[in-house]
């Protein structure tokens, strides 16, 4: 039994999304493991929310190094995480888990055809996770998983993202979404980060942000991308969630 | 149909004209190596300019800032089929190695671990995921920045005779011309 098995089993009990002969044979339940606090980990939970696609979430302690465990390498042998099963493939880190969920995924592809908004796409993705994400992880630690946060580094990190966010801000000033009218990767990569952020001291970084509150709000309230009647955003975990290590243990699609 | 995502509304976006040639610029390092072997691959032509800091792309009206913003426009600009595999597990690998490659190899961070699993995969199949994919340029430009430093260790045959068959895909004046200042 290896660490997807031990930590994101899979009910197979008769009725089982995607088990019980509904779906394609080739769509079986997704196992993932990562960590609440992750944004890597909260945008494959999104994704999979977002296409329709059933998955079992088990925690992986990287706060405790559990990505160089024996077990975890077994199962992602240089230790790249979050980490995906599907069946007997397996494989690991964000842009490869969220981008193999929206080619199996039942909606519409997240990603642009268009060589302009695929390039943008990209580096939206690529600001997120280079000049947001950074300061982000510093605010989740310090505000979410620490009782007493540093003061210090908390202003820092909200001093780093203000010029970013902005970015963002202007960009969602002349469209619906990061590249567009439709719904990206993009946004979802923003969305996680967005997401942690409203739960740390640095939410009056969004407040102040007309343009990504709005955006916020409507993905609030946004069908997910497959057209079932899921909000991907409900999936994420709480606050409470976070600091307790717990992760959401099944994105469930009762809407097929 | 969906009620979100690419298969819904189409909408108007700045394009280049036919007679738009794309100009490149980067420094002379593992992005930029990975952004010109994915434009070579693609067979696209551009003006190189590598006295530049970082990776940026300009193409008529059209910009594009950062490594995965170039490496995607060459890809889709390219003559013939994208780098990109349809098949969602080829796609998941080709997408596991580009992200090993930012994370681990461009840092200089588990080099020879990393490396001895690309020569291990790389010990039955031409190209990282069986057929040539976006992760073989992008990949082979940490390989070239790590041995132009002489941070890659010897003896991995597989990946030695794998960067031989990258950068055969590539024309021989972007070998000739820019290849050896990168990395």
């Amino acid at each position: 039994m290896d660490l997807f098995d031990q930590r994101a089993a899979v009910d197979e009990s008769e009725g089982q999304y995607g088990l019980s002969g509904e779906m394609k044979k080739t769509q079986y339940v997704l196992q993932l493991l990562g960590a609440p606090w992750c944004p890597d980990t909260l945008k494959c939970i999104l994704v999979a929310a977002e296409q329709g696609m059933e998955m079992t979430c088990g925690l992986l302690d990287v706060s405790e190094n559990e990505q160089d465990s024996s077990d975890y390498l077994a199962v992602s042998p240089l230790g790249v995480a979050p980490a995906l099963k599907e069946s007997d493939y397996t494989t690991a880190g964000v842009r490869a888990i969220t981008e193999f969920i929206n080619a199996r995924g039942l909606g519409n592809t997240l990603i642009p055809m268009n060589a302009v908004q695929a390039s943008d796409q990209d580096c939206w993705i690529e600001i997120a996770r280079t000049q947001a994400e950074p300061a982000i992880n510093t605010l989740v630690a310090e505000c979410v998983c620490s009782d007493s946060g540093d003061a210090g580094k908390i202003d820092e990190a909200k001093a780093a993202l203000g010029p970013v966010l902005d970015q963002v801000n202007d960009a969602l000033s002349k469209n619906d979404y990061l590249v567009g009218k439709n719904f990206s990767l993009a946004d979802i990569h923003w969305e996680a980060d967005m997401y942690l952020l409203g739960l740390t001291a640095g939410n009056d970084l969004i407040e102040s942000r007309s343009n990504i509150k709005n955006w916020m709000n409507g993905l609030q309230n946004k069908k997910s991308a497959c057209g079932q009647d899921v909000v991907a955003s409900s999936f994420l975990p709480s606050a409470a969630d976070i600091k307790a290590k717990k992760m959401p243990p099944i994105i469930k699609i009762e809407d097929f | 149909m969906g009620l979100f995502g690419f298969g819904g509304k189409k909408e108007k976006t700045a394009s280049a004209g036919k007679g738009d040639k794309i100009s490149f610029n980067g420094g002379s390092d593992a992005v930029t190596a990975k952004c010109i072997l994915t434009a070579g691959v693609r067979g696209v032509e551009m003006d190189i300019n590598l006295s530049g800091d970082g990776a940026n792309l300009s193409h008529g009206p059209v910009s594009a800032q950062g490594e995965s913003a170039c490496v995607t426009y060459f890809d889709k600009k390219g003559t013939g089929q994208s780098l990109r595999p349809k098949k969602a597990r080829l796609l998941g690998d080709q997408n596991y190695w580009m992200d090993v490659s930012c994370q681990y190899l461009d840092r200089g961070e588990k080099v020879n671990e990393v490396l001895a699993k690309l020569d291990e995969t790389l010990a039955n199949q031409d190209f990282i995921v069986g057929q040539l994919s976006l992760a073989d340029p992008v990949v082979a430009g940490s390989v070239m920045a790590l041995k132009k430093a002489g941070n890659c260790p010897s003896g991995l045959s597989n990946v030695d005779a794998w960067l031989g068959r990258v950068e055969q895909k590539i024309p021989e004046n972007l070998r000739a011309n820019y290849m050896g200042q990168l990395g």
